[in-house]
């Protein structure tokens, strides 16, 4: 390669569109042109001679000489520091971020390096705004090269993945993504690439995204291609829609609750109005037979009638009772209070003793003097007194010897009642159902309502509780609540 | 002419056994409190001759809804052993409800759907057509 003088070089720096120097072996500047003295707020000529490390921040200065070296060892034309932030430090000691070419020049007294320095303050500062804007977005942003590795991502990946920032840039963007998907997404990923348009990710699908924990979460995607001079990228804006699909499903959630509800609303409606409608038919087609047997002085039959219409009243009147009974239970609350359950129990016998005598059922009582509770009284009440109802109501009327056990007790946050019978007992194929609404287990003199075990049901779940059928000569119901309070010591 | 009632209310037995005294008085009347009572007669070809057996077929006056088996439940149990020449089965219920109504239609064995209580004229419409198909 042909030699030139400096002067030659001098011509060809002052042209030079950036800053420009020029450092020979020793690392001593040699030449520099305007551009780069006021870059640097030096005197025209005042850094020649002086070595460049007088450009160097003083934290580089330590390396710098021996990259030198290197370079000088193995020449080429270049950008210094690839991939790395570089800095000049000015005569006042600021530092000012720039890019440097290198450019080795063979001269008869050696090789020279004539280095381009471009001040990108003003690049670095919108860098930064476009930094800011990005990690301003709530979402997370990201951008990922043709081959799926991560070039930049903003504060709120940090966020939504829990993976820190610097562990992100260069790992390939499947990090971010659950396991199963990984070799799908790869594919996905470079069919984009090769036909990028702005989409959302995944139209149809549900999009899993992977936390740093391990733990998957749903995330809604979108795409943007972006060409650059050194290649083309994809930005993905992520979005963890973990709050919305919660609120989704408790959504769906409550939905269908509704729709039952409804459901159960209008057979409640349907079979209330028609449970209430057959007895009010029967006591007017009644009544005109006592009209007719008035009239005829069939006055025995009157009686019989007359005797037929006052029991369909009552039974009206207490389903009517039954039916504003389930309907309060939804709805009230009712304060808790101290409960003694042998008191309750007793209580609630008290008040069925003549349908007791009637049936002639004897009432076995097995609880501990002590057994206190915390709860809705009006709720236990109803509870105990309709399974007591019903165990004396469906007494077997061929036995002898016609009993009902009544157990309760409680451990340290368990209530159990057992109501037990040796009565008719449910037959096997009604007992799926005796829980719903106007399911009637028995034809009997004065039938029920359908209701009692409904709300007895409800009562229990209510108190938090869950009641159990089942057979043993007879009838057993066994119901269990939770308590919160501790037992009385 | 024998006559089946199926309901688990006594006052609306009553009212249909007077109904069907004033119409029909030779009728006899058999009364079952609940379906699954009912069911052992229908279900058993011996039974159901000797308690129903006759030139005439039974007329069953079924309640829909009863404790423990209902009215339709009833027929789904008796509809492979009984026919139409042998059982008519007329729905009464005090729901009118059209479901009722078109769920009653689609058992070839019922032809007739009435609303509680029955009628006095019903019963006479109904033996007229009995015994025009006797």
């Amino acid at each position: 390669m042909p030699s030139a003088p400096l002067s030659h070089f001098r011509t060809a720096i002052d042209s030079a569109p950036s800053g420009a120097l020029i450092v020979d072996g020793s690392g001593a500047i040699v030449l520099t042109n305007r551009k780069l003295e006021r870059l640097f707020g030096y005197e025209e000529n005042e850094l020649t001679g002086k070595g460049v490390d007088e450009l160097v921040p003083t934290d580089a200065r330590g390396y710098h000489g021996e990259l030198r070296s290197a370079f000088f060892e193995h020449p080429s034309t270049r950008l210094m520091g690839t991939g790395r932030d570089l800095y000049g430090v000015s005569k006042t000691g600021a530092l000012i971020p720039v890019e440097i070419g290198l450019n080795p020049i063979e001269t008869d007294t050696g090789m020279l390096v004539m280095c381009t320095v471009l001040d990108i303050t003003e690049r670095k500062r919108q860098d930064e705004r476009f930094r800011t804007a990005l990690d301003a977005a709530p979402n997370a942003i990201l951008m990922v090269n043709g081959a799926g590795t991560i070039v930049l991502c903003n504060v709120a990946t940090v966020r939504v993945f829990g993976h820190g920032r610097a562990d992100l840039i260069g790992r390939p963007v499947e990090t971010l993504i659950p396991r199963s998907m990984h070799r799908r997404h790869a594919v996905y990923r470079t069919g984009y690439v090769s036909a990028p348009v702005p989409r959302t990710m995944g139209a149809g699908k549900e999009l899993r995204g992977l936390h740093a924990s391990g733990r998957e979460f749903p995330v809604e995607v979108g795409l943007q291609p972006v060409s650059m001079p050194d290649g083309d990228y994809v930005i993905a804006s992520v979005v963890d829609i973990s709050e919305q699909y919660a609120a989704r499903t408790e959504i769906d959630k409550k939905n269908a609750e509704l729709r039952a509800r409804n459901e159960e609303i209008s057979t409640f409606a349907y079979s209330t109005s028609h449970d209430l409608k057959g007895p009010l038919v029967t006591i007017g087609a009644l009544s005109k037979c006592v009209a007719e047997d008035v009239a005829s002085g069939n006055l025995d039959e009157v009686a019989a009638n007359v005797d037929r219409i006052q029991k369909l009243a009552s039974r009206m009147s207490s389903l009517v009772e039954d039916v504003l009974s389930v309907a309060k239970s939804e709805h009230s609350e009712h304060p808790r209070t101290e409960i003694d359950v042998a008191e309750a129990i007793r209580e609630s016998l008290a008040s069925l003793d003549s349908q007791r005598q009637d049936s002639g059922v004897d009432v076995n009582v097995d609880v501990a003097a002590e057994c206190t509770i915390v709860s809705e009284r009006p709720r236990l009440d109803s509870i105990i007194g309709n399974l007591l109802a019903n165990a004396i109501k469906y007494s077997d009327p061929e036995k002898a010897h016609r009993q009902v056990w009544v157990s309760a007790h409680r451990d340290a946050n368990t209530f159990t009642l057992v109501v037990r019978d040796n009565g008719l007992g449910i037959p096997e194929d009604m007992r799926q159902r005796v829980f719903q609404m106007f399911q009637r287990g028995h034809t009997t003199s004065t039938p029920g309502s359908g209701l009692g075990l409904t709300l007895v049901q409800r009562q229990v779940e209510r108190l938090g509780g869950t009641i159990e059928l089942s057979a043993n000569n007879g009838t057993v119901f066994s119901v269990s609540i939770p308590l919160s309070e501790a037992p009385p010591v | 002419m024998k006559i089946v009632i199926i309901d688990d209310s006594e006052s609306d037995r009553y009212l249909a056994r007077r109904a069907i005294e004033k119409e029909c008085a030779d009728a006899t009347v058999v009364e079952y409190e609940a379906a699954y009572l009912a069911l052992g007669d229908f279900v058993d070809d011996d039974r159901f001759a000797s308690t129903f057996g006759g030139p005439q077929p039974v007329v069953v006056l079924l309640d829909i809804n009863m404790p423990r088996m209902s009215g339709f439940e009833f027929l789904d149990r008796i509809c492979d052993c009984r026919d139409k020449e042998s059982t008519v089965v007329v729905m009464f219920s005090s729901s009118s409800r059209s479901a009722d109504r078109e769920q009653a239609e689609a058992y070839p064995l019922v032809r007739g759907f009435t609303t509680k209580p029955i009628s006095r004229l019903q019963i006479r419409d109904f033996s007229r057509t009995l015994s025009q198909l006797g």
